[in-house]
């Protein structure tokens, strides 16, 4: 099935760089890099010559920090989508956000997806999608409360409750009048899991792919990273990329990243390796 | 009737095909001699004879049953029926080219040999000079890693009125010719 973000339509053997770009002063990765307007807008401009199909706007950081209540989580990310959707009319712009009330505005200034990372927090998110025929990414976070670290999370299974959870998610956004071929689903790495649980869910990835629904993964530099090769942010990139792979021979579609040359690269050979997309140029030996 | 010569580079078959074209400009010229080869029978579906080298002992024992003079040729016009070593009918395609040694970087490395050896060939295909196709130094050709060659040969009694060099070129240290020939029947 097409997959239509918004605006956008992308085939269905087609994989997809979605760029982070962070409106905030204390993200773990950028650690405010990107905070002053200008700077995230260059962010932009970078990523998109590196070929990403996607930005993902973000005005608040995952982990606890201080409160940014709506009308500062507004001001972080409204007016920019709109300066990003004017200057690229070509890019596929998505929203970061558990809210729906910043849904509905970000919907309002040209956002084509919204990326709800907090697991249906708010269930009205969903609807402002619907309404605006906006996409949407379904994620897994175990019920956890938005900038929450998790404590002791178990489950039986955890790539059952992931596919129960973005099933029940997606079924819900199909009720709602999302369009069937504008969901998402994501595991959500490092949210609500240890580690064991991250690598599990890449392990078993197929699984989620197995479902239909596009799959988007989420693994650049994250802390299950960091925690399996004990290495700091900042030294995180091969084994994001090891983990970018695994999660593209399983069959992932979009992959959510800091690193968009490199996660292209690896993402491509993958393809290339599994018969889905041909060599870039072959004369060895056919000369 | 009406010969066409081209090279056996494997680039040619839709299974070997990447995103870019490594023979964008070979690729156009075989298509151009191709589609002059059925000029005068459009749509052409009867038999055609191609002219290549055959599977060798090495290929035999991999399981390949088609040698790629024939699978170049289907490739190329699908909708013919192709055999092999058949004799000359009213269109023949002939898959050869030059020595795969003209550079370093060739598949064959570097011969000194490679330049002479094909500059001969490449005349007398100019020219449309059968005689001299028909002394070609096969031995030396086989030492050179050109391919085709025999059937190259095969034309030396052919009484040749028109001949036209489409292509000629090197791009990966094989030489390639596209070559367009008329005959009298």
């Amino acid at each position: 099935m097409t997959l239509k973000l918004g605006r956008h339509e992308f085939a269905d053997d087609v994989t997809l760089m979605m760029a982070i770009v962070n409106r905030t002063p204390d993200s773990f990765f950028d650690k405010g890099a990107t905070w002053a307007e200008d700077a995230a807008f260059d962010r932009v401009a970078q990523v998109v010559a590196e070929g990403a199909e996607i930005v993902d706007i973000g005005g608040i950081k995952a982990a606890p920090g201080a409160e940014i209540d709506v009308n500062e989580e507004r001001r972080r990310v409204v007016d920019f989508v709109a300066r990003v959707r004017a200057a690229y009319p070509e890019l596929v712009i998505s929203v970061d956000t558990w809210r729906a009330e910043v849904g509905r505005a970000v919907c309002e200034a040209g956002a084509d997806l919204l990326n709800d990372a907090w697991g249906g927090h708010d269930p009205s998110l969903v609807e402002v999608a619907a309404e605006f025929g906006a996409a949407v990414v379904l994620t897994h976070t175990g019920g956890a409360t938005p900038r929450t670290r998790p404590y002791r999370v178990e489950y039986a299974d955890v790539m059952a409750d992931v596919l129960a959870s973005t099933g029940a998610q997606a079924r819900r956004a199909l009720e709602v009048g999302v369009d069937p071929a504008s969901i998402v689903i994501d595991p959500a790495h490092d949210f609500g899991k240890n580690t064991f649980h991250s690598l599990e869910v890449t392990r078993r990835l197929d699984e989620m792919v197995a479902t239909g629904w596009p799959v988007l993964v989420s693994l650049s530099n994250k802390d299950f990273v960091g925690e399996t090769l004990d290495l700091p942010v900042g030294e995180r990139l091969s084994g994001t990329l090891a983990a970018t792979a695994v999660s593209a021979l399983a069959g992932a579609r979009i992959f959510r990243v800091h690193q968009v040359v490199e996660t292209r690269q690896v993402v491509d050979m993958v393809s290339s390796i599994a018969g889905k997309r041909p060599p870039q140029r072959a004369i060895r030996g056919l000369a | 009737m009406r010969v066409l010569i081209v090279p056996g580079t494997l680039a040619l078959l839709p299974e070997y095909a990447g995103a870019d074209d490594p023979i964008l400009e070979l690729r156009a010229a075989v298509g151009a001699g191709v589609a002059w080869l059925v000029q005068d029978s459009p749509g052409l579906v009867g038999t055609v004879a191609v002219w290549g080298d055959p599977l060798t002992a090495v290929e035999k024992n991999r399981g390949l049953v088609d040698p790629a003079c024939l699978r170049i040729a289907r490739a190329l016009l699908p909708g013919a029926r192709w055999v092999t070593g058949a004799a000359i009918s009213d269109s023949l395609l002939i898959v050869a080219n030059g020595s795969a040694k003209r550079t370093e970087k060739a598949p064959g490395h570097f011969d000194e040999r490679s330049a002479d050896f094909d500059a001969v060939i490449e005349a007398a295909l100019a020219a449309g000079d059968p005689a001299a196709l028909g002394l070609i130094d096969q031995e030396l050709g086989d030492q050179l890693w050109a391919t085709g060659l025999r059937a190259l040969s095969g034309l030396a009694k052919l009484a040749i009125t028109r001949a036209q060099l489409r292509y000629a070129g090197d791009p990966y240290g094989v030489r390639y010719w596209v070559v367009s020939l008329e005959a009298a029947p």
